[in-house]
């Protein structure tokens, strides 16, 4: 049994992948899966499309791995793809066919662990569906870099990399981008202050 | 209102990107200008906002798409040779997707889940998917045996070279005659009894395909659980899905059934409305999908106004290319279902289409 050194870095695992190494690019994929289908999920606003889009972004980063020359970190790369289709997508989405199986496509989120009682949890859910809400309606470059800084935590050189935009209009987008959705935010929840709120739990007693 | 203060400044101030000069600077701002200052406010209250929505973790049936598209439908191996090149590495890799599916099996899996639902995988653990392939490049090995063998200990090159998915044509052709005068498809048939007579008698020379086109593929797919529950085949809620491709949006089920049992199934689905059944091997899937896909990726490209890619139009195959495929095909066809006969069950794979919408 080999102990369980040391993972691989990521320039390893795709130099294995480019010569074909199937088990190489899996590995990749486990490792990388969560932070791009979050970033996507955000992007995007619904579980299933992130879902879908996740799995296309992976699947044309593995047909399309050989033409990936390192000059950039792995993540760097699989954040392009996985944004330009999330763009792509969205243009299309009106003529694609779904195929539901209920029991498959639930598009399971894993919401975080919360312990608060019921109602604070319904409220704090509430809170959450505005701020997807307002995300969604910025525009989707305001939207990719709200979610690499506040969500992914990327320095602005990464930023910059990832978007293919000079250091400075990191700096600029940023500060718009996080206005504008200050601004929506203020909006939606201006539109369901409490008291107009009707869908308070019945409690059993 | 603006102050005229430099906004982009006070975003980096507030990310912790900038230097000391303009840390100095900033700091001297904030400290005469209220409306900056607000805006400082406002950016943390944006960073609470979106931290609240939390951290999610990837939907399984993405790891099940795309473990099944790399290690099933589209693998890394040079993928448009010669003709006998290309079957040789597809009658390697379909003998490797049944193993795939049995080491899959392998992993604990409580009640109650599937295939797609397997436990997840932490990034602590990200050799475990080597593992996996070093079982797959073990190839041909029964059930029991993958269990006992410590996953660890290398693959033995004899094994690799009877067609484990580590060959990728590769290893594949090392067991090939150097190309001769004899056609090309009669280099594909002897390399392929070459790995059927290699192979432990386990193994299963193909694994045939029952494409199911319906309108309705939640009903379709409801009647092969029943089916399988029935007879008590299916011991957990929901027979394991294999994947699904995630362009064409087909599901694939995985089941073990005699030949019989087969029969009986299909007879059933037949009897579905708007129901169309069909026989298949994985080799054929392959290609249906490849060029579903390139089909679709046509459209997307002339939606877009760009050029189709030089490697869509390698893709597309002429009517007599297609028409030869087939042939190949039920060729292969006859073989994978005569290896599923004798009352003993075998693996099938069921894809669930939808009719391919009219334009």
């Amino acid at each position: 049994m080999t102990p369980p050194g040391p993972s691989p870095p990521d320039s390893a695992l795709v130099n294995r992948a480019r010569t074909g190494d199937e088990s190489a690019f899996v590995d990749l994929l486990l490792r990388h899966q969560d932070r791009i289908y979050a970033s996507v999920l955000r992007f995007c606003g619904n579980a299933e499309d992130a879902r879908e889009i996740t799995q296309r972004a992976f699947i044309n980063a593995w047909r399309r791995i050989k033409d990936f020359k390192g000059d950039c970190a792995f993540t760097t790369w699989m954040y392009r793809i996985a944004f330009n289709e999330s763009v792509t997508f969205r243009r299309e989405e009106g003529r694609r066919r779904t195929v539901s199986i209920p029991d498959r496509e639930d598009g399971r989120v894993a919401e975080p662990v919360d312990d608060r009682r019921p109602g604070e949890r319904m409220e704090a859910e509430e809170n959450r569906k505005k701020v997807q809400e307002a995300l969604n309606r910025l525009d989707p470059e305001e939207r990719k870099i709200l979610i690499l800084k506040e969500l992914e935590d990327r320095s602005y050189d990464e930023i910059a990399e990832i978007l293919e935009i000079p250091k400075g209009t990191v700096r600029s987008r940023l500060f718009r981008a996080r206005a504008a959705l200050k601004e929506k935010l203020a909006v939606l929840l201006k539109s369901t202050e409490p008291g107009s709120v009707e869908t308070r739990p019945r409690s059993g007693g | 209102m603006s102050c005229g203060f430099d906004k982009g400044l006070i975003a980096a101030y507030y990310d912790r990107e900038v230097d000391g000069d303009e840390r100095a600077e900033v700091e001297r701002h904030l400290a005469t200008c209220a409306e900056c200052a607000r805006d400082l406010a406002g950016m943390k209250d944006v960073t609470g906002a979106l931290k609240s929505l939390g951290k999610v973790s990837a939907d399984p049936l993405i790891e099940a798409a795309v473990v099944h598209e790399v290690h099933v439908l589209r693998p890394g191996r040079p993928r448009f040779g010669l003709p006998w090149k290309l079957l040789a590495t597809a009658a390697a890799l379909m003998i490797a997707v049944g193993t795939y599916v049995l080491v899959q099996d392998r992993q604990a899996m409580p009640p109650g889940e599937n295939f797609a639902l397997a436990p997840r995988r932490t990034q602590e653990a990200p050799l475990v998917s080597e593992r996996k392939h070093e079982d797959l490049a073990r190839g041909l090995t029964d059930r029991s045996e993958v269990a006992k063998t410590p996953a660890a200990e290398p693959a033995p090159p004899l094994a690799r070279r009877d067609g484990g998915i580590e060959g990728k044509g590769r290893d594949a052709e090392a067991g090939l005659p150097a190309p001769s005068s004899t056609s090309p498809e009669k280099k594909s048939d002897d390399l392929v009894e070459k790995i059927h007579k290699d192979a432990p008698r386990d193994a299963k020379p193909s694994v045939p395909v029952i494409q199911v086109t319906s309108a309705e593929v939640a009903l379709a797919r409801a009647e092969v659980e029943a089916f399988l529950k029935e007879r008590e085949l299916a011991t957990k809620p929901g027979a394991p899905l294999l994947g699904q491709s995630a362009y064409v949006k087909d599901h694939y089920l995985q089941v073990e059934l005699t030949d019989e049992e087969v029969a009986l199934l299909e007879k059933r689905l037949a009897a579905l409305k708007k129901t169309g059944i069909a026989r298949g091997t994985l080799e054929a899937e392959r290609k249906r999908v490849e060029e579903a896909e390139a089909a679709l990726d046509m459209d997307r490209k002339r939606s877009q106004g760009e050029p189709a890619p030089a490697e869509a139009q390698g893709e597309g195959r002429t009517g007599a290319a297609a028409a030869k495929a087939k042939e190949e095909d039920s060729r292969e066809n006859l073989r994978a279902l005569g290896g599923a006969t004798a009352g003993r069950r075998a693996k099938v794979i069921l894809v669930f289409l939808e009719p391919p919408a009219k334009k």
